[in-house]
């Protein structure tokens, strides 16, 4: 198995691994890509509005580089490090014009030019896309050079094979990874020089959420649990457009407003006319009334506290917790171009949104927290030093964290259409430098004893075992439906602290009872359960520190709203969350650390909120 | 970039079969519409003459083809041989599912297969029994001759006495194999302009349907009005028995031509028969 | 539609096989109705309640899924005969199908079955590598914007583009068998789409070369069921009428030209 080749380990194939993979496998290194589905499934397909990026005509229109910076600095709610996040906007041109070559089928101008939709918080039209369906065409170009890599022996796949822990040598560098065969249940030590964590988000913590079954968040606690600090884990942003449903909720992409449509609720309480027959008057579009210069266009967590608010004060349709998402106006050519949202929203409730206004309710969508990563700056702290072995490794050496579980770029808040391109950014910007560090290396791993992996994957091993024998009376499956509920209730929209301690017990209390579960399938083939079940262990552990984040963090800043802190405190909270993993007591340790603002100081975030 | 290899360069080479995989579908498309396809619609278009011109005249003619044994063997019975074996073939390898998957298109498939495969059997009996005089055993003994020793005219007797043979079960045999050729071209033509490239879109490809549809009618529709004609023509007992002595292999009584136009004949016949 | 009593049950008859090669069974759970509930939501329902109607205990059905919403692929599975995404199979609309209430699950029959109503289809991306499904670009560096295309041109490609793999054109397809080596419509639209790139097509001819072997463009019987089943309403059949014409055209030029110059 050894060979003294360097190798590096990326695990998961969304456009972050993926986009890892090609650069570092064009480097000249072989890349060995971990993914739990095929490549071609994971959830970047999800993604659905587009990918941001200053253009020749927004340029002309004054826009910039650095006003995509600004933008995403001002939503995160300057929380994000700026340094990131100036090369990100800076790459931005590059990187669409790197998937336009690799054939993404972006939406053409008349003249054959690539076409652009405005996007929450942008008063420019910026957003590329490719029809609803940007991601999954976005991830498919990748897959696709990837592809090209795999029939050429430079990338290697292992689908339908799940991440279990990182191998941390005793100098406490990461040295490979323990992962499981999904269908033989084998559980095997990689060697790895350099190990990149890409397995995205962690929605499925909040049980239903706009997210893939397989965004458990569980790899990243692993890790944590490993050694590695996680950054801002309390924020969790909540997407202002879903349709709820019983096994999740789903995305209703935010290009339907960056398109035109419009978010409305009846001005009568309990009003049971069809929407088509409540008159323009008695609608009352509360987004673009309090917003009216961003309009239906206001951030994500603005959107989401305004529907939520309204509901609560029960002006939801008809009382209940929906509000109307209103597209019928639009002209067909228009529509045309969110065909494949709409198409979805159809499939799943019935109703064409051509015709009837869309009915739709906030659901958890995107992880702002993740791994904790640095960067080694520029001295300007403009951008970072191209190819430092520093930038987006985590405080465990050799192991990094790219695209969604990276805890940069986004702050406290995503703006929409920033998630493409922010996991792309990562695997062509940052590959290099986990190639770099792969460079530096004295000893490489494929030279180091045999009982440090073996040691490993008995761990791993003893685990498994561990939960198949496990005779206790608990269900897993019911365990993980009250923890989404106790997570949804007291730790999504709005946050306070009474009801953050009661999710808090909660979730201890389901960690003691996950000690005494029972699982239904105990065979050693193909065993779901016993993927599904270690995994909610982990979340169990994540959610644990999300809430601890979320208890100390008593501001209010970007998607994090407290009630009982409602203004945002720069003084004390302009700062990273950082939650460590205390193995002894087995909770997290959250300490917080100053976000430096060298490039753009904090203003108020209002957004042109006019008091109605 | 070398990177862009084909990723099969390392295969073992393929057989000859292989290689040609291309061109023999592609032939076995093109045997269905041109020789095999084209012979139909003469041969229909001649059969209905029965009903509405000179149908001795017309068979006379295509018998009267220099080289027609060469012109059989290599625009016929090699294309239908070549097309039949490969067609086998192909439907050995496919599993229709038209009852779980009910749609029209996948019914259309299914019946293609079948119905080549009823046309082949029904070739092959066609031609054995009528063309090489196969007898089957004595089961399908139905003699066909054009015109008696003196040229006396039998093309529609003779075709009514084979289609009236064993009546009902004949008539049945031909009306299946008749309408399964009809089907079988009809229906291979409109794929075939999918297969060569022709009709490329959705509508183009309804257009090129709605021709088939027409051309397959047509087709149906003169071989309805031979397979009626046939079925219906009241052969006359001097017809019958001049075949029955051809038969025998004894000669007739010799007699001046035109004492055999003397014979009653039903007023076709007569009307055929006239210069 | 009426909304059923709070009471009633949903009952799945489940295709089960605890691995490969092992043989089949049945088994059938009962679900409580529930407006909007979706075939997923019922796997998971039964995944937490694994209890036959008989009263046995079972295990949680094993099946492949990931987005829920129809744009992964994964989920596809045989529901009351017909292939098809099981995110987006509403059993309000499933009921209708079947009056006795009963929804039948088995696992494509296409593909080896890997457990219950989890397959195998490694095949059709085995198939993307035989056509070479990919834009050959010089590399990942800044080389300016991609070729111009007209938006007539990127609708086509769109609408190819939204292939997600998912396999339900191979199993309703009746040249597309377990053995054979059919590579089905799925990769044929692929190459068509990478044949409309402008810089895609300069793999056009090894495309061609790959798609005319056996197993190729030619085992198309025109049963047309992949576009009627494909969940994503590709045109699947202009795709393989495409492929068709550039093949023929390819294998004139091939005629008289030769075999291309290694």
């Amino acid at each position: 198995m050894a060979s003294s080749k360097p190798r590096i380990i990326i695990v998961g194939g969304g456009l972050a691994g993926l986009a890892g993979a090609i650069k570092i496998a064009e480097s000249g290194l072989d890349v060995d890509l971990f993914s739990m589905v095929p490549v071609k499934r994971s959830h970047s397909v999800c993604a659905q509005g587009g990918i941001n990026a200053c253009n020749k005509v927004a340029r002309q229109q004054g826009y910039s580089e650095w006003m995509h910076f600004d933008e995403t600095v001002y939503g995160g709610d300057f929380l994000n490090h700026q340094p990131p996040v100036y090369d990100m906007a800076n790459m931005a041109p590059k990187i669409i014009d790197l998937l336009d070559r690799m054939g993404v089928p972006f939406n053409r101008t008349s003249e054959g030019e690539r076409d652009l939709r405005l996007f929450g918080g942008s008063l420019f039209k910026r957003t590329h896309f490719a029809g609803a369906t940007t991601g999954q065409q976005l991830m498919y170009a990748l897959d696709e050079q990837a592809r090209r890599w795999e029939v050429q022996g430079k990338v290697t796949k292992y689908e339908f094979w799940e991440f279990l822990w990182p191998v941390v040598d005793e100098q406490g560098a990461c040295r490979g990874i323990i992962a499981q065969d999904m269908r033989t249940m084998q559980i095997r030590a990689f060697r790895g020089d350099a190990v990149i964590m890409a397995t995205g988000g962690n929605g499925l913590i909040f049980g239903k959420s706009t997210n893939s079954v397989i965004c458990t968040g569980g790899a990243a606690a692993r890790c944590y649990q490993a050694g590695a600090w996680l950054g801002n884990p309390e924020f969790i942003q909540v997407h202002p457009t879903a349709i709820p449903g019983e096994d999740k909720c789903r995305l209703m992409s935010e290009s339907a407003r960056g398109e035109g449509g419009r978010v409305w609720v009846p001005r009568k309480k309990g009003d049971t006319r069809p929407p088509g027959q409540i008159p323009e008057a008695e609608r009352w579009y509360f987004l673009e009334e309090k917003y009216p210069k961003y309009g239906n266009l206001v951030p994500r967590d603005i959107a989401t506290r305004e529907i939520f608010f309204a509901c609560r004060d029960g002006l939801g349709i008809g009382g209940g917790r929906m509000v109307y998402l209103d597209c019928t106006h639009l002209p067909d050519a228009t529509k045309h171009k969110l065909a494949g949202i709409f198409e979805i929203y159809e499939k799943f409730t019935g109703d064409d949104p051509c015709h009837v206004a869309m009915k739709i309710f906030p659901a958890v969508h995107y992880t702002m927290g993740g791994l904790y990563t640095s960067f080694e700056p520029k001295p300007d702290f403009k951008g970072m030093v191209p190819g430092h072995p520093k930038n987006m490794m985590t405080n465990v050496p050799g192991l990094y964290a790219f695209g969604e579980v990276n805890y940069q770029y986004h702050g406290g808040n995503r703006l929409g259409a920033n998630a493409l391109l922010s996991c792309i950014f990562d695997g062509l910007f940052c590959g290099p430098s986990a190639v770099q560090y792969v460079q530096d290396q004295k000893s490489p791993a494929a030279d180091l004893p045999e009982s440090l992996y073996q040691k490993f994957a008995q761990q791993e091993e003893t685990k498994a075992r561990k939960l198949i024998e496990s005779n206790g009376t608990f269900n897993p499956y019911t365990l993980h439906r009250q923890l989404g509920d106790v997570m949804t209730d007291y730790c999504t929209v709005v946050r306070e602290e009474n009801g953050l301690r009661t999710a808090a017990e909660h979730v201890d209390r389901l960690r003691d009872q996950f000690r005494a579960l029972k699982l239904s399938d105990t065979g050693m083939w193909t065993n779901q359960s016993l993927s599904f079940t270690r995994a909610l262990g982990d979340m169990l552990v994540y959610a644990q520190a999300i809430l601890a984040g979320a208890s100390l963090r008593k501001e209010s800043r970007g998607a994090h709203y407290r009630s009982d802190f409602t203004e945002r405190n720069d003084a004390q909270f302009l700062k990273t969350t950082v939650a460590k993993y205390d193995k002894a007591k087995d909770r997290p340790v959250i300490e917080f650390e100053a976000v430096p603002t060298p490039l753009i100081q904090p203003r108020a975030r209002t957004y042109g909120k006019v008091d109605a | 970039m070398s990177a862009d290899a084909s990723p099969n360069a390392q295969a073992p080479q393929p057989s000859l079969l292989a290689q040609n995989h291309f061109l023999l579908r592609r032939l076995h498309s093109l045997s269905g519409i041109v020789p095999i396809g084209v012979f139909l619609i003469f041969h229909l278009f001649t059969n209905f003459q029965m009903l509405v011109g000179n149908f001795q005249h017309e068979v006379e003619f295509i018998h009267n083809m220099p080289a027609l044994i060469y012109i059989e063997i290599l625009g016929l019975w090699l294309p239908i041989g070549f097309h039949a074996v490969l067609g086998i073939a192909y439907t050995l390898g496919s599993n229709p599912n038209s009852i779980q998957y009910p749609y029209m298109d996948n019914w259309r498939y299914t019946l293609q297969r079948v119905t080549g495969i009823l046309a082949f059997l029904f070739i092959f009996v066609h031609g054995a029994k009528l063309r090489w005089g196969f007898t089957f055993g004595g089961y399908l003994d139905t003699p066909f001759y054009l015109h008696g020793p003196h040229g006396e005219p039998l093309a529609t007797a003779s075709t009514a006495i084979a289609l009236q043979h064993a009546f009902p079960w004949v008539l049945v045999g031909y009306v299946v194999g008749v309408y399964a050729c009809v089907y079988h071209w009809a229906n291979g033509l409109w794929t075939a302009a999918i297969s060569w490239g022709l009709t490329l879109s959705v509508a183009a490809q309804r257009r090129w349907g709605v021709f088939c549809v027409g051309l397959g009618l047509a087709l149906a529709v003169f071989s309805a009005g031979a397979i009626y004609k046939a079925a219906t023509y009241p052969v006359a007992d001097q017809q019958r028995e001049m075949i029955r002595l051809m038969e025998a292999g004894r000669t007739l009584p010799a007699a001046p031509h035109d004492k055999v136009l003397e014979l009653p004949l039903p007023a076709e016949e007569a009307h055929e028969a006239a210069p | 539609m009426t909304a059923p009593a709070n009471t009633k049950n949903i009952r799945f008859k489940i295709k089960r096989q605890d691995g490969p090669g092992k043989a089949s069974y049945w088994q059938t759970f009962d679900v409580p109705y529930k407006p909007n509930l979706n075939v997923i939501s019922c796997l998971q329902y039964i995944a937490e309640h694994p209890v036959t109607v008989a009263g046995e205990k079972s295990t949680p059905v094993v099946w492949d899924c990931n987005c829920l919403e129809e744009v992964c692929g994964a989920c596809t599975m045989v529901i009351n005969g017909k292939v098809r995404q099981s995110c987006s199979a509403l059993l309000d609309e499933l009921l209708k199908e079947t009056p006795g209430g009963m929804v039948t699950l088995e696992p494509m029959t296409k593909f080896p079955v890997v457990r219950d109503l989890w397959v195998d289809r490694s095949r059709m991306f085995n198939a993307l590598k035989t056509i070479q499904a990919w834009v050959p670009i010089d590399g990942t560096h800044d080389l300016g914007e991609g070729p111009k295309e007209s938006a007539e041109n990127q609708d086509v490609r769109y609408s190819l583009s939204r292939c997600m793999t998912c396999g339900c054109c191979l199993e309703a397809c009746p040249q597309f068998l377990l053995g054979n080596q059919f590579i089905g419509a799925q990769a044929i639209s692929q190459a068509r789409y990478f044949n409309l790139h402008g810089t895609g097509k300069v793999l056009a001819d090894q495309r061609l070369d790959a798609m005319m072997g056996p197993g190729g463009i030619t085992d198309c019987g025109n049963a047309q069921n992949c576009v009627k089943v494909c969940p994503k309403e590709i045109p699947l059949t202009e795709s393989i009428a495409a492929i068709g014409r550039q093949a023929t055209v390819h294998a004139v030029k091939r005629f008289f030209n030769g075999p291309p110059r290694k």
